[in-house]
């Protein structure tokens, strides 16, 4: 086969996976989209269009109105910031300590990390609750910072750890022998080349934080301190039974969006803002 | 040696803040759920304790309700953990790839994992559902099931819709952190490869394979642990009805249905721990068979 | 020492004077709901400067509200101090629950509904207040039955069987009838008004399991054969909550439906509905018992029994002035929501601003409450189970009663 075909059959592939790729995650939320835009009468009809036929921001504008939803995207955006930038400082602390560093009992360290995870979030609750109260934290941030920064912990160190352990060592090396600490060259020579760990599980904690229900729920009991998934779950109808459907999927547009917004600017910047620290060669 | 204990020294401190807060937060409950799980008590005021040794767990394994959830989760997570690994891999692959607008690409592959689980468990709901529904129509077209037949609403359906539901989900979990994987290959070892003549295949299956084993090691794990104690999901499509209920919608009706009822529970504390033991077992079979390093 | 004398004077003044007790009280976040009840608190906290209100909103869902609860009332918190509570929690929340028993006379609960209070009241107790109510109720489309030469809404179950084939028969994509087929309280709601409908019943008034008996099998096996013998509910109803039915019948495509009264003003209005005007509102048919059966809904107000004397004496002055004749008229006119003194039923105003509701009082004297016992969450879930197993063919009626039976007695330790 001529490299010309070669290329040809390659590009032809790769642009049908992306598209498929697009299609795949983009649908549903094209959908909501839609179905956002949509008036309700239109809503639940059996022959369902894929355009709006007549089009509508009222959703939108019942979204803010009923509820200062602002205020929720706010204390979002405080408590998911937060515990991200905790569990990434605490967890490449701790992921490069059992990575590189000589300590005995790194597995039972790892392992007792990782068991927070393992267990359902019901069967903590009651307990949670109850040491939160005794600590005053319910109805705070940090009552909710505290329990993220530990349920994110698990994966943030794990996949770290994993990744400053497949590091090149000369360079680490080379930066002790010039007399760098240690913490200093976790922080100038390690981030930098792992900085595609540092972004995933960044990106992962945030929208893991962000979108977190049951504790946010049950912690959180003033409608001020409400994060956007609390503050979704109480949108209402004119009855308990009633779904407010256009309001939800206009709630999950204006979530969404800025999300990958944020992915969008902040992935190549970061990348690109990281490995130029990095020391060649 | 001086410098050995100093190091140590170092180590410790720079695991102490993750173990700090993962020990607030997690020793009381994780010890009182054990600890619960000896006894027979419900949380009512007026119900005494009663221990009960390893009673609950041998109640539990004689609880044909235990069994079929314990059968659905293992499907469940056997299968869609499957499916999330390949399909992850692939669309890392594929986003790896030198090609235009591919920093939007890997911001839209994103979406499914970012929208609130509560929205989007509610809209593959309703595009599950009879009337209206845009799987059901296009399912229908396709000719795999008849008109009006409710695809949450039969054993043989159910559960694979829900578990195309969260593979359409999660499949960007794994998709992200194999990228960030695949991202930390350095370009050399493809280069060296190219020069001595091996083809696609064989660079992927010798190189790329290889060096992503401990980042799908990793993954496996989180995904393995999330999928066995789904909730949302099933709870939100089809309450666990039509034999989908898995362990962790069982265990809540347990703790919180039946909290005030009666002597549940030690037993749905004991479930709990049979989550977590499952867990572990999941988890060392990983460690063992894929290699994963911890010291 | 007299300076000292007036400032200690003011001291003690301010704080009796600023000595507020606050209580917290839970409510649906539902828009117009919450709204009536700031307007109503307001008046309230100005009528009793002393103290202090403050809400606690709950989202939709019964299951998120009850799970809630637990957690809060397991550890001994004592807010909220009011608790909205379903219906069906008195039996189960009784201990966590001040008992007002006592003050019958002071809530005026002679003047309320009967069903409401004898779904509040415990083991002879009273813990709760009821605050609005609710029914199960048959909706029809007056246009169809018109069309086709009926005159009247069907009294009998199989007479709504009969008009729904006939109708069906001539029109396209219409189906006779949705309900609640979904695993969920909501199926409890739906096959409780077959069963007593039936003739029977799930517990006698000694608390044993009855509901092994021929009538509860007629009653099951009805539900099944509207899917599958009659072919007047589809299939798709055993996925159905109260939205999917209204959203199907409020498309103009379904004769008849079972559901709750939130639905009329929803399916009324022009702007939303394919179906405005053409509703009309039934009790639901009668059995070959001759009975018609409907279950109560609706919600109450209780009080936690870890407040201090100071805020239950507070949240009982709170609870009396909702649940008074002037406050359920005014929620009844402006929030939809049916009042449970029934008084208020004979308002002049009400009939004016919502006649649908006057109408319905009827329904509501003789709704049904669910099987009152502190294990009615199990109770439940094994019903829910069996039926639905039914429902989706997993296993015959027959079956289903029999193994709903035995499971239950398990359940009640007999």
């Amino acid at each position: 086969m001529s490299t010309k075909t070669k290329k040809f059959i390659y590009n032809f592939v790769l642009v049908i996976s992306v598209i498929f790729v697009l299609v795949w995650c983009i649908f549903p939320f094209y959908w909501a989209v839609v179905s956002s835009l949509k008036p309700n009468i239109e809503l639940f009809d059996s022959n369902p269009s894929l355009l709006p036929k007549n089009p509508t921001f009222s959703n939108y504008v019942k979204v803010f109105q009923e509820r200062p939803f602002h205020v929720n995207i706010i204390n979002s955006i405080i408590v998911s910031g937060i515990t991200t930038l905790t569990t990434l400082i605490f967890g490449s602390f701790a992921g490069y300590a059992i990575a590189r560093l000589h300590m005995r009992g790194k597995a039972i360290v790892m392992a007792l990390i990782l068991s927070v995870s393992m267990f359902p979030q019901i069967s903590i609750l009651g307990s949670l609750f109850v040491i939160l109260r005794k600590l005053g934290f319910i109805n705070t941030y940090q009552g909710l910072i505290i329990p993220y920064v530990a349920i994110t912990l698990p994966l943030t160190t794990w996949i770290l750890q994993n990744f400053f352990r497949d590091l090149p060592k000369e360079i680490e090396e080379a930066a002790a022998i010039d007399g760098c600490s240690r913490l200093r060259t976790l922080f100038q020579i390690v981030f930098p080349m792992s900085a595609p760990g540092l972004v995933a599980t960044g990106l992962l904690t945030f929208i893991s934080a962000w979108n977190e229900f049951l504790f946010a729920f049950t912690f959180m009991q003033k409608p001020d301190y409400y994060t956007v998934p609390v503050a979704i779950a109480m949108f209402a109808g004119r009855s308990q039974y009633e779904q407010p459907w256009g309001q939800l999927m206009a709630a999950a547009v204006i979530v969404t969006v800025p999300l990958v917004a944020l992915v969008l600017i902040f992935q190549n910047r970061i990348i690109a803002g990281l490995s130029s620290g990095a020391v060649k060669g | 040696m001086k410098v050995k204990t100093k190091e140590t020294v170092v180590a410790w401190w720079m695991v102490f803040p993750a173990i700090l807060v993962i020990s607030i937060i997690a020793f009381f409950p994780l010890f009182k759920t054990f600890y619960d799980s000896f006894y027979e008590f419900g949380l009512r005021p007026d119900i005494e304790r009663k221990f009960v040794g390893f009673g609950n767990y041998v109640s539990l394994f004689k609880d044909s309700r235990f069994i079929a959830a314990l059968k659905n989760t293992i499907f469940f997570t056997v299968v869609s953990v499957a499916l999330e690994t390949a399909f992850g891999l692939l669309i890392a692959i594929i986003v790896n790839q030198p090609f235009k607008l591919r920093g939007m690409v890997r911001a839209a592959m994103l979406i499914p994992w970012a929208i609130p689980t509560a929205i989007s468990s509610q809209m593959w709901k309703w595009m599950f559902n009879d009337q209206g529904g845009i799987m059901t129509r296009f399912l229908e077209n396709l000719g795999i099931i008849e008109h009006g037949v409710p695809i949450l609403g039969m054993p043989q359906t159910a559960m694979w819709a829900i578990i195309a539901v969260d593979v359409w989900k999660t499949t960007p979990f794994m998709a992200l952190l194999i990228l960030a994987g695949l991202q930390l290959i350095p370009e050399e070892l493809y280069e060296a490869a190219r020069i001595d003549g091996a083809n696609l295949w064989q660079r992927f299956t010798k190189i790329t394979l290889p060096m992503l084993r401990s980042t799908i090691a990793v993954a496996l794990i989180f995904r393995t642990l999330d999928a066995l104690r789904v909730f949302d999901v099933v709870f939100i499509m089809t309450r666990g009805s039509v034999n989908t209920e898995t362990l962790a919608v069982y265990n809540r009706v347990l703790l919180m249905d039946r909290a005030f009822t009666g002597s549940w529970f030690g037993y749905g504390s004991a479930l709990s721990v049979v989550i977590f033991l499952l867990i572990s077992i999941f988890a060392i079979i990983y460690i063992k068979s894929l290699k994963l390093k911890l010291d | 020492m007299r300076k000292f004398v007036f400032v200690a004077l003011l001291l003690v003044l301010s704080v009796v004077a600023f000595s507020r007790v606050t209580i917290t009280m839970t409510a649906g976040a539902v828009g117009k709901e919450l709204e009536v009840l700031y307007a109503q608190l307001d008046r309230f906290m100005k009528a009793n400067p002393d103290i202090k209100v403050s809400v606690m909103p709950m989202p939709n869902s019964s299951t998120e509200r009850h799970d809630l609860y637990v957690t809060y009332l397991a550890s001994g918190e004592k807010e909220p101090t009011v608790l909205m509570l379903d219906v069906i929690w008195p039996a189960e929340f009784a201990p966590y629950l001040e008992d007002l028993t006592a003050d019958k006379a002071y809530f005026e609960l002679d003047k309320f509904l009967p069903g409401t209070v004898k779904a509040a009241t415990v083991g002879g107790k009273i813990v709760a207040v009821p605050w609005f109510t609710d029914a199960g109720l048959l909706y029809y489309r007056k246009d169809l039955l018109e069309k086709y030469g009926f005159k009247n809404p069907p009294k009998t179950w199989d007479e709504l069987v009969t008009i729904a084939k006939t109708i069906t028969a001539k029109e396209k994509n219409v189906v006779g009838f949705v309900w609640q087929g979904a695993r969920y309280e909501g199926l409890v709601c739906d096959f409780m008004e077959y069963l007593i409908s039936f003739g029977g019943d799930v517990l006698d008034d000694a608390g044993n399991v009855i509901v092994n008996s021929p009538a509860s099998v007629k009653a099951l096996q009805f539900m099944v054969d509207l899917i599958y013998k009659e072919k007047v509910s589809p299939q798709a109803v055993t996925t159905y909550m109260e939205e999917e039915a209204r959203r199907k019948f409020q498309n103009g495509e379904a004769v008849f439906m079972r559901n709750w009264p939130y639905a009329w003003s929803l399916l009324n209005d022009p702007k939303d509905s394919k179906v405005a005007g053409k509703v009309g509102v039934a009790p639901l048919p009668a059995g070959p018992s001759g009975k018609s059966a409907a279950t109560l809904g609706g919600w109450m107000l209780g009080i936690n029994k870890n407040a201090t004397p100071e805020e239950k004496a507070a949240a009982k002055k709170l609870v009396k002035f909702l649940t008074s004749y002037d406050e359920q008229l005014y929620k009844a006119i402006n929030a939809g929501q049916n009042p449970t003194m029934m008084d208020v039923y004979k308002n002049a105003e009400l009939k004016k601003a919502a006649p649908f509701m006057v109408e319905l009082y009827g329904m509501f004297i003789n709704a049904a409450p669910r099987p009152r016992t502190a294990k009615y969450s199990e109770i439940s879930d094994v019903i829910q189970k069996y039926a639905h197993a039914a429902l989706t063919q997993q296993m015959t009626a027959q079956k289903a009663i029999e193994e709903m039976a035995k499971e239950l007695n398990k359940v009640l330790g007999k």
